[in-house]
């Protein structure tokens, strides 16, 4: 069972998307910002992090560049996840280090094609 | 007085011109002298040449007398003959005018005569001898003149030999005297030239000066006059030049004090005026940047606020259609959470959707105020008991301060109220287990009198950058606030919009931790609505709102003509009165305040009377309250068929509405009591019986009077006292007792000490009739 740990603060949105992956057969841990998002991986090493970008306390630019910067940790997969289906915000994104990118809403099927790419 | 361009210029040229006339003048002047010289000159010169004449003719005559003397012999008596003698005479007569005309020109330039004036004497004596010579003449000698006589008589006796002799010395003298005059009238002829010559050389001198004078005034008046209009129209060109380039801020320096000083004046101020125009435009500029940039960034807030729901609503769908289909035994209990939160997410976009449609109206200049009297106190209530469960939620205290019983005040009362709700609802949401209140106070301020509505809280607080922001859009003190706290942070930015709108405010004071205050300004009397003071008189505010109202109507109607008659009528007969402009306004105030009975008019836009009607009948809590349905058709039928209670038509008569609702409206709270009876001990003991109970006692003896009155007012009791009518009575309590409208309501009789038989005829009176029918 695939680890993923989904770092978003807005309660709906954490509660849609790890029941669905949940069903898919995937383990889904939660954190609620960018520093109990840091807190986790270090703590329990998901094997992918899916990270929204706007969080409270610390941002999810700011998350990336310091998982990607961390030697041990770089290696976990990062899809950014961002409400502003901007080109520039997947610049942005792809910049601090995430290896992919997706829009909110979340259309499932395609999100569940990225995270399977990826590990 | 010499400041002025115009009056240097014209005193100079008048300066010259006056130098010019006087150099004409002396011209002229100078003319005429020379001209009189010229003049007498020629008379000079005349009077030469007669000299030289005379000279000539002295000789002639000379010649001519020695000859004529020749001829002539006296003593022998041979004469010359009268031709000769004439000839002699005339030559005589020439000789002296030359002579005399010569003197006349030396005398106008004043050369003395010579004393002796040998010409005269020789003149005189030529004559004699002419005479001698022309023979006696008795008759001729005039013996009256004695010295003419005695000269002729020493002539004749002197004889002609002294004559002669004294003839030639004469004629030597005379020649002397004639060259002496020549020579005096050259003398005169080159004084006279030389005068002419002055008289030239000094008017030219005069000209010439005169027009040094002048090139020197034009010159030393001209010169500056010319610099200073050069540079004056330079600095001025300067000018236009920087101003044109864009420079508002330059300044014509000063220019003196003459129109040239005024131009640069007036020129400065219309750069002024430029510059202020240009800062005014380019301050309009800015705030029209501000607001597109703001516009802008409303609307990506706005896509991003309205995705979120969205998201929502979607994303639940999908997780509920797929676990319906992952499994197909699963029961409704089991979506039932995700499909509330599905619903949650859609009431908030509705939220979101009304409050931007909300905003966009105010923006556009499209949200009307509907003005009318609203009761301060009764309108704070009202609101308080909107939000008392959502304050009591998080264990807060509700308290409302002021003095402002049956206040009233002319505003749009449904924006009054949203704003009351929002500024409530926020401070119940950031306040725990603290205290609210509302202050309602008067103020007068820039000549308009002001309502202050202050709701303040114990709550969580803003610091100073998130008071700043509070009342713009989508800004919650904190980002995460709206998860916790909810709402659509448009709140706050259409009630500041609103209270604009009502030319009032809506301000903030607040520190974090130590709460919130927002201040609500709205003017006591609208502005907009100033001509319409004498249809809705402030004064009777309080006349018209009985503490103990005879119960509470609710009048649904959008015309406000109609809303305000309504009103009037049913305040004045001592009812509570709420009103809505709308159908959904209706029905929310109905649920909020639960009205004892509702006057609906059917015609309204949004909500028709009719759907306003089903709804009210649909809601359990609310079906039994009577409704009377008004409109301009009689559709009677249909609106008792729909479950309306009574059914008006427009323009609405107060007898029937009145009626209508004394019928719907049982008063049994009311207290009044119908008294029949025609004595004032009746009276007395009804008064006794009801004590201290505030109740109405209307007392009449007539019948029928006192049926009309229960047809047109209910009563809550009717007591029968002593009335001599006994039949009467007895046929009145039948009919009440029959009418279903009046069926219901208590008869007492009143028994008297002593006329017990009395009341017990009546009694058995009216049972019997009773019996009978």
């Amino acid at each position: 069972m695939p680890k993923i740990l989904l770092i978003e603060d807005n309660e709906m949105n954490r509660d849609m998307l790890s029941r669905r992956l949940s069903r898919k057969g995937y383990d889904v841990d939660m954190a609620v910002d960018g520093q109990e998002g840091i807190d986790k991986v270090k703590a329990n090493r998901p094997e992918l992090i899916l990270l929204d970008m706007s969080l409270p306390v610390k941002d999810g630019w700011t998350v990336a560049q310091e998982l990607k910067a961390d030697a041990d940790l770089g290696a976990i997969p990062i899809i950014a996840l961002t409400a502003h289906a901007m080109e520039g915000d997947r610049q942005k994104a792809m910049d601090a280090g995430c290896d992919d990118y997706d829009t909110k809403p979340v259309e499932l099927k395609r999100l569940l094609g990225k995270i399977e790419a990826l590990l | 007085m010499f400041n002025s361009l115009v009056t240097r210029i014209g005193l100079v040229s008048a300066v010259v011109l006056l130098l010019f006339m006087a150099s004409i003048l002396a011209f002229l002047h100078a003319n005429r002298i020379s001209a009189e010289l010229v003049q007498s000159l020629q008379d000079v010169n005349q009077a030469q040449a007669e000299a030289g004449e005379v000279r000539q003719q002295l000789d002639s005559v000379n010649r001519q007398m020695l000859a004529m003397e020749a001829l002539a012999d006296p003593d022998n008596e041979v004469w010359i003959s009268e031709s000769e003698s004439e000839s002699l005479q005339s030559s005589l007569d020439n000789l002296e005018a030359g002579a005399g005309r010569i003197q006349e020109v030396l005398d106008v330039h004043e050369v003395n005569e010579r004393p002796d004036a040998p010409l005269e004497l020789l003149l005189q004596a030529w004559r004699d001898q002419v005479r001698w010579l022309s023979g006696p003449v008795e008759s001729e000698i005039d013996i009256d003149n004695d010295e003419e006589a005695a000269r002729e008589q020493a002539l004749f006796e002197g004889g002609m030999d002294v004559v002669g002799e004294n003839t030639q010395v004469w004629l030597e003298q005379a020649r002397d005297q004639v060259r002496e005059q020549s020579m005096q009238l050259q003398l005169v002829a080159a004084s006279l030239n030389e005068s002419l010559d002055e008289v030239v050389a000094r008017s030219s001198r005069l000209i010439q000066g005169v027009f040094v004078v002048s090139l020197l005034i034009v010159i030393g008046a001209g010169y500056p006059l010319v610099r200073h209009i050069r540079r004056s129209l330079k600095a001025l060109t300067k000018g236009s030049v920087q101003w044109s380039a864009g420079k508002t801020e330059y300044r014509v320096p000063e220019l003196g004090r003459d129109e040239f000083g005024e131009l640069g004046l007036h020129f400065n101020r219309m750069a002024a005026q430029i510059e202020e125009v240009m800062a005014e435009l380019e301050l309009a500029r800015a705030r029209a940047d501000h607001a597109n940039q703001s516009k802008s960034e409303f609307l990506a807030n706005m896509s991003h606020e309205l995705r979120t729901p969205m998201n929502a609503i979607i994303g639940y769908s999908e997780m509920v259609l797929e676990e319906a289909e992952d499994d197909p035994e699963a029961r409704a209990e089991e979506f039932k959470a995700d499909i509330g939160k599905i619903l949650a997410a859609g009431k908030h976009l509705l939220a979101l959707i009304n409050d931007i449609l909300d905003i966009s109206k105010i923006e556009a200049g499209k949200m009307t105020l509907y003005v009318e009297p609203v009761d301060v106190v009764e309108l704070i209530e009202e609101s308080m008991t909107t939000v008392r469960p959502l304050i009591e939620k998080n264990d807060n205290r509700l308290e409302f301060q002021h003095d402002l019983e049956g206040f009233r005040i002319e505003s749009d009362q449904t924006k009054l109220r949203q704003i009351l709700l929002n500024l409530l609802s926020n401070a119940a949401k950031f306040t725990h287990e603290g205290r609210i209140t509302i202050a309602a106070e008067c103020r007068r301020a820039d000549d308009r009198d002001l309502l202050d509505l202050t709701v303040t809280d114990t709550g969580i607080g803003m610091n100073e950058e998130q008071q700043a922001r509070v009342f713009e859009a989508f800004t919650q003190a904190d980002s995460s606030t709206t998860r916790e706290f909810g709402g659509t942070g448009l709140g706050l930015t259409i009630c500041k919009r609103f209270a604009e709108l009502m030319e009032g405010d809506l301000v903030v004071s607040s520190a974090p931790g130590e709460g919130t205050s927002f201040t609500l300004s709205v003017p006591v009397r609208s502005q907009t609505d100033a001509d319409d003071e004498q249809d809705t008189p402030q004064s009777d505010g309080q006349a018209d709102m009985p503490v103990d109202s005879r119960g509470r109507v609710l009048v649904i109607d959008d015309d406000p003509a109609a809303r305000d008659i309504a009103g009037r009528i049913l305040r004045g007969d001592g009812y509570e009165v709420l009103v809505a402009e709308s159908g959904q306004r209706g029905l929310e105030l109905a649920r909020q305040s639960r009205p004892d009975l509702i006057v609906l008019d059917v015609m309204m836009p949004g909500l028709d009377g009719w759907q306003v009607l089903e709804a009210l009948k649909k809601d359990s809590a609310l079906a039994t309250i009577p409704v009377i349905m008004q409109s301009m058709l009689d559709e009677r039928q249909t609106g008792l068929d729909k479950g309306a209670d009574e059914y008006l038509t427009k323009p609405v008569d107060r007898r029937k509405l009145t009626d209508a609702i004394r019928c719907l409206l049982p008063e049994a709270e009311a207290g009044r009591v119908l008294l029949i009876a025609g004595d004032s001990d009746s009276r007395e003991q009804a008064d006794e019986l009801v004590g201290d109970i505030e109740a109405e006692i209307v007392q009449t003896a007539d019948l029928d009077e006192a049926k009309a009155m229960i047809g047109r007012q209910p009563f809550s009791m009717v007591m029968i006292g002593q009335h001599p009518g006994t039949d009467e009575v007895a046929r009145f309590m039948l009919d009440i007792q029959r009418a279903a409208e009046t069926r219901a309501i208590p008869m007492l009789l009143l028994k008297p000490d002593g006329v017990e038989d009395n009341h017990i005829d009546q009694l058995r009176s009216y049972l019997s009739q009773q019996s009978r029918d």
